[in-house]
Order: structure tokens, then sequence, then C-alpha cells
């Protein structure tokens, strides 16, 4: 069969198992260049993306173009467990080392596994890799752009660091802050339905008629019986949020401290963005995410199936649970890490690079906590002190038990602040 | 053999039968006496006042089943009917054999053109189905399949030979009563082929068909593209091309037909797949034998009663209940010829 001189618009011709029949299938999208080098057009200089206008610019001559793109929100295109990509997600990551060569100067660089991004240290041009990893829905397909600048971040910053008594005063001033690196963040996204039928004894309050031989009447009660139950429910898991980032690399306690992310602000993947970014690639492959994000499904399922027996008192609930319709998405989400100097001493923090939400560590002024903390409790404890001797001459018991309930606040208060304290050494 | 096949000499030629009862009009040896119709067995066969031109045969597929295997099939179907007339018995049916010919039109043509389709693959995706019992929660992996559509465009230039098309209004039916035919075992027809057979009269000719044959050849055409695309299913096909060529030859179909006879003398047709055996008739329960097995049951009943009620026990009651079953046997038989007659009459 002859080849025909004209075709079918968007398909190309795939092999037939049958003699006489030519096919013609939709030409699978072209993956992108592997690499990308972004050079200013009006100067040559390097473009990077401007969380400002945006947009790419040019930090020499002002050269700015805005990003081609659209939003999808949630409902950007989502990809199933296929046998191929749970396969992939776990083995094209073997590699530690990736190299780039660099067009601009010609350098052979060297950069960690999972870097998307990369700024040649010798010629400073900016290049995207886009060829990580092979199966192409692997790769983001949407991200969150920043929406909040550094500029407008930096009173954020003052007034965290100003804020909680039990910090040092000079914190805020003499806090020495580093400028906020933005980085794209890999995150997975979770979508399920399941049905769920559960079998449980039930508790159930019964009013019951009994004989008191004390009053020689009938009165009735309240007992709390016991039965086995069933019953189902199905629920809909939309966009549970996993991070993919080597817990060993970034805090996740401070990460999970900055989120939400409003993922209504989703935008279609352009490499635009990632221009002169720190971009994070997935570390935690596809399946163990999903294993994380089911323990969320698990015990939400388990509250639910409570929940739908009616009662408080259910014992030895059992649940069969079966899943349908299980969607996922690869997401890169903005996030500005940051640190400062105080003293001695390096604290980290991060922000939230859509809401500005912030989150870090920061030090406790351990001899101000300590004499709040003393005080709190010594004064109730005098003035319980001083109700006691009153007590003891007016014989006012009142006087006495008010004494002896402000000691005892004075020192679960003093406590509870101490405890405070440490917990605010940590991130706050 | 058949009865008729006692008074037959060798064949002269074939004459124009038909039904008055059914219509149906056969081609019947010459010498043959006056015969029933052997499809409806109502009728004797008349010949036609004005006997039409039969289009001429050009492939035979001739009778492929041994005695062995016709009476192991006539036996199975005899047996478990509800009060068998006395005549419904496996050699009653062998003995009253007539081969009967029906015809189809086997249609050749090429298509060559356009197609546009859009297929199912089947893929695979991981889901879990997950228990939670006293020691927490335990997954499962489970593999399920799935169906992705996708489109489909190309070209088709094939060639398809005897592609099966209905010579009878009733061949669909007839498929469905007596099954499949294999039309690998057609050869060419000669006349000493039938000289021996009734050969019914096709109803239904080339130009009523194209159409009808145009959707089979662009099913066929369907599932070789599919086939081609390595897909699962079929979801949508459209053929844009010719067909071409296309040529439409007689074959004719081997089938057997018989009949038994009932109490009142009425006879039932009983027809055969001459391939593959399968029996189709409607087996009518005899309400004469019914009557009989009821009437034995109710003098049964008496007479127990008789006995229980003499021996004064308190048990003499029971052969009133029994009376109340004396008559399933008839309502049995009637529930039984109810179904029967509801199955469809022989195509």
């Amino acid at each position: 069969m002859q080849v025909p001189k004209y075709y079918f618009p968007g398909f190309e011709q795939v092999p037939s198992e049958l003699d006489g029949v030519m096919i013609f299938a939709p030409i699978p999208e072209k993956d992108e260049e592997e690499v990308r080098s972004y050079a200013c057009p009006q100067c040559g200089g390097h473009l990077k993306f401007d969380v400002n206008s945006a947009g790419m610019a040019c930090i020499y001559c002002g050269y700015t173009a805005p990003v081609v793109t659209k939003q999808v929100g949630k409902t950007a295109q989502s990809f199933e467990f296929t046998l191929e990509n749970v396969h992939a997600s776990e083995q094209e990551w073997e590699t530690d080392r990736q190299l780039l060569h660099c067009d601009n100067c010609g350098a052979e660089l060297s950069y960690p596994k999972g870097a998307v991004a990369a700024t040649c240290p010798y010629c400073g041009s900016n290049k995207v890799n886009l060829s990580l990893p092979k199966t192409k829905s692997l790769r983001p397909q949407v991200l969150l752009p920043f929406s909040a600048t550094p500029e407008s971040l930096q009173p954020h910053i003052q007034q965290w660091l100003g804020k909680g008594w039990m910090h040092p005063k000079t914190l805020k001033d003499a806090a020495q802050i580093d400028k906020l690196s933005p980085i794209y963040l890999p995150y997975w996204t979770f979508s399920a339905a399941i049905d769920a039928s559960w079998e449980a004894e039930v508790g159930r309050y019964e009013t019951e008629t009994y004989y008191d031989s004390s009053s020689d009447s009938y009165k009735t009660r309240q007992v709390l019986r016991w039965r086995w139950e069933s019953g189902a429910i199905s629920h809909q898991f939309s966009d549970i949020t996993i991070n993919g980032v080597n817990p060993q690399r970034i805090n996740h306690a401070m990460l999970s401290a900055i989120e939400p992310f409003n993922l209504s602000g989703l935008v279609l993947f352009s490499p635009d963005y990632l221009v002169g970014m720190n971009v994070q690639a997935y570390e935690t492959p596809l399946r163990q995410a999903w294993e994380i994000a089911k323990q969320d499904i698990r015990t939400t399922t388990n509250r639910l199936c409570e929940t739908d027996t009616g009662s408080n008192h259910v014992r030895n609930m059992s649940i069969d649970m079966s899943y349908d319709d299980e969607q996922w998405r690869y997401v890169l989400l903005p996030v500005y890490l940051s640190g400062y100097n105080y003293g001695a001493n390096y604290y980290s923090f991060m922000l939230n690079g859509q809401t500005g939400k912030l989150a870090g560590v920061k030090p406790v002024d351990w001899k101000k906590v300590r004499l709040v903390t003393w005080l709190v409790a010594l004064i109730p404890l005098l003035l319980a002190l001083i109700c006691l001797l009153i007590s003891k001459t007016s014989g006012d018991g009142g006087l006495l038990f008010f004494g002896g309930l402000l000691a005892v606040a004075g020192i679960v208060i003093s406590i509870a602040l101490y405890v405070q304290a440490k917990n605010a050494e940590k991130i706050v | 053999m058949t009865e008729q096949a006692i008074n037959r000499q060798e064949p002269t030629q074939n004459q124009s039968y038909y039904c008055p009862t059914c219509q149906r009009v056969y081609m019947v040896p010459t010498e043959w006496q006056a015969i029933p119709c052997p499809l409806c067995q109502q009728a004797v066969l008349k010949a036609s006042p004005n006997p039409e031109i039969a289009a001429p045969i050009e492939l035979i597929i001739p009778p492929a089943l041994d005695s062995q295997t016709l009476n192991r099939q006539l036996s199975q179907f005899t047996k478990g009917s509800a009060f068998p007339h006395p005549d419904f018995k496996a050699e009653n049916l062998e003995k009253r054999l007539t081969l009967v010919y029906w015809p189809v039109w086997l249609t050749d043509a090429d298509l060559d053109g356009e197609w546009d389709a859009i297929f199912g693959y089947d893929y695979q995706v991981v889901s879990s189905r997950e228990k939670m019992g006293n020691a927490g929660w335990s997954s499962q992996d489970v593999i399920k399949t799935r169906v992705k559509e996708e489109p489909r465009k190309g070209f088709l230039k094939r060639h398809y030979n005897n592609v099966l098309s209905p010579a009878l209004h009733t061949h669909d039916q007839r498929l469905s009563q007596l099954g499949m035919v294999d039309l690998r075992a057609a050869h060419s027809w000669q006349a000493l082929n039938t000289s021996q057979s009734v050969v019914q009269k096709e109803t239904l000719f080339p130009h009523e068909l194209e159409d009808g044959v145009k959707k089979l050849l662009t099913n066929l055409a369907s599932a070789d593209c599919r086939k081609a695309s390595g897909a699962q299913h079929p979801k949508s096909y459209t053929f844009y091309g010719e067909f071409k060529n296309m040529n439409w030859t007689k074959g004719i179909v081997p089938m057997l037909t018989t009949y038994y006879v009932d109490d009142k003398g009425a006879r039932h047709p009983i027809a055969i797949n001459g391939q593959t055996g399968i029996v189709y008739g409607r087996r009518m329960a005899s309400t004469k034998k019914a009557w009989l097995f009821t009437g034995i049951l109710f003098a049964l009943a008496i007479i127990l009663m008789l006995v229980l009620y003499s021996a004064k026990t308190d048990l003499f009651l029971c052969p009133f209940v029994a009376l109340g079953l004396v008559f399933a046997p008839i309502i049995y038989a009637a529930i039984w010829n109810n179904r029967e007659r509801n199955k469809p009459p022989l195509a």
C-alpha cells in the first residue's frame, strides 16, 4: 500500500498489524528541547524570572517579557496510577549527579540529582533542564507562581522577628537577615474516591424500667447497650498535598507550618518560571508519597465510619475499604528559604511564596523566660502564704481556699510558659 | 434413510412447489410424490402455478452429520420432555428425516478508502483494597484494567470473501434456532448434490440486500482496522471508501427436518442443523398422558383414604391433601405446553 500524498493533520502513520490497513494515530506531544538557555534579546545578558513583574527580566538592560501560560487551578490535568507511571517514578532517580553542558561558555557542569534549573558558575547564564525525568507525566505539568515579592515580605519578616516577649529584645534590630532565596519545591497532590463498609460494636443508651425496692416503686434509667452494627460510606478525597522533598534536605515541620497553598492559582507549566530560580525535583517517589497520603485517607475514613454509626460509643470497628479513580498530580509550589544570624548562631526560616505565611526558628531569651516563670510562680505563692496567715487569724476558710487556688494557678501558668518557650525555640 | 427416499429414483429435474399454509417455496425433485411441507408439516406441497426462476446455485455446504451424532442429538432432544407423546421418539424422528437446503447469499467485495475510528485500548492501573481490624490497617494492591479511548484514522484496501448475508427473510431467526454454519466447507454445486433433497427458494435478492451487506462489510473492516491498530475495543467506526467488485454467489446450507405426531394426530416439525446437529422444535407434552397420571394418582389417593379411614387412624385426612396434589401432572403439562407454544415456530 502506497503512502498517500495527503495526510491527516495532527496524525502520523503508525505500524499496522494487518496487510491492507494503513493506520494514523495522533502525533504525541514532542518533548521540549532538553536544556534551554535564556539570553536577553536586547543586550544578550542573562534573563531570569522576576517575581515583581511576573515575567522574564534582564538584569542588565531592564528588558521584560511576560510568561505565556494559562491559569488552570484545580482543573489541572491529573494522572492515574498506571503501572508505567508507578514504575517510572521509582526508577528514574537512580543517577546521583547530572551533567549539563553550558552553551554559553562551554563548561561541563555537574549538579545534584533532582535540580531542574541551574546557573553556570563560570558565566552566570541560566539554564533549565527539561529532560528529567524521561516519563512526561513525571515532569511538572503545573506550578504555582510566586505572587509574594521579597520586598513585600521584608516588613512581615521584621514584624515576625519582633513578635513574642520570650525572644531577645534586640532580635528585630540585630538579626542579619539573608537574602530570600526563592525555590520551587515538588509536591504531589492526590485525589481518590473510596467506598468503605464498616462493622462495629455500637453502644446506644436505652431507657430501662426497674423496680427500686428502697422506694417501693418502678423507676427508669439509661443503660448503655452494645450491639453489632454495620454500614457503608462513600467519600471523595480531593487534592491531598504531600511534599516530595527529602526530609534531610528541608525541614518538613517548617514546611507544613507555611501550608496551605491555594491550588486554584495553579498555572500550566512553563520553563520560563524556573529561570534563575532554584528548583527541586521530587525525591519522594510517587508510590511512597501516595502511601503517606493514604494514611490521611485512613484516618479520615475511620472518623467518617465512626460518625456513620451515629453514636459516640464505638468499639471493635473493622473497615473494608476499596479505592477508585485514584489520580495524582506533580506540581511545583513556591517557597522562599532564608535565615538570619543572631549572635554566633544561624537560624533558618521559610515563607510561603504565594501567601507569605512565615515559619522559622527564633532564639529564646532564657534569662527573661526564667525570670518571668519564677515571678509567675512566686507571686501567687506569696499571696497564698498571706492568705494562709490571714485565714489562720480570722478563721476565714474561703480565703484559704482562694490562696491555694492562686498557688496552683501560678505553678500551672509558669510551667505552661516554660513549655511555650521550649516550643518557641523550635518552629514558630 | 428418509421416508421419501424409499420411493426415490434417479433425479430428472427439480420442480417448484409451494406450501399453501406457510407459503414457503421449494425446489423438489420431480420424481418425488406429493410431500408435506418439510418446515411447517401442515399441508402437502403443491406445484407452483407460476414458477419463478430461482437464482442458480453456485456453492453448496454439504451435510456433515454422521448417524451416531444425529442419533445422540435426537435422543438428547427427546429426553427430558414432560409427558412426551408416544410418537416423540428419536427413532421415529430419524425415520422421517428430509434433507432440506436453505439459501444464503455469499458476497465478495473489495473495500478501498479512508476510515475514521475511536478504539479502546486496555491499560492497567494499581489500585488498593484496605482492611482495618484489631491489628490496624492492612493494604493489598489490586491491578485494575481500564480502557483508554483513542482516535485512529487510515486507509483500507482489502478483499473480503464469502460474507454471509441472508437469502431468506427468516435468516436471522433460523441462525438463532439452529446455530451458525461453517462456510469453510463450501464447494461448487452440481445438480447431483441436491437430487435427493428439497431446496428452499430464496425470498431476498441482492438488490434488496446491498445496504445490509455493506453494513456487514463495514463491520468486518472495523474489526480488521481495530486488530491492525492493536486495540481491544471498538467504540466507533466509519468507512468513507468504495465497495468495489461486489459479487453475489448463491449458496445452500444443509438442514434436516422431521416431525412427530401428537395425540390428536397433528404434526409438529423439528429441524436439525446439517453441520452441527443442533435440534430445534416444540416438544409438546401429551395431555392425554398427563390426565392418565392424574387419574392413577387420584385412584391411589382414594384407596389410601379408605384404608386409613377403616384403620380408624387420625391419618385418614392425609389423602385429602394428596387429592389436591393429584392434579399436579395435568397442571405441569399445561404449563409446559404453554411455554413450548411461546417458542417461535421454525423459521
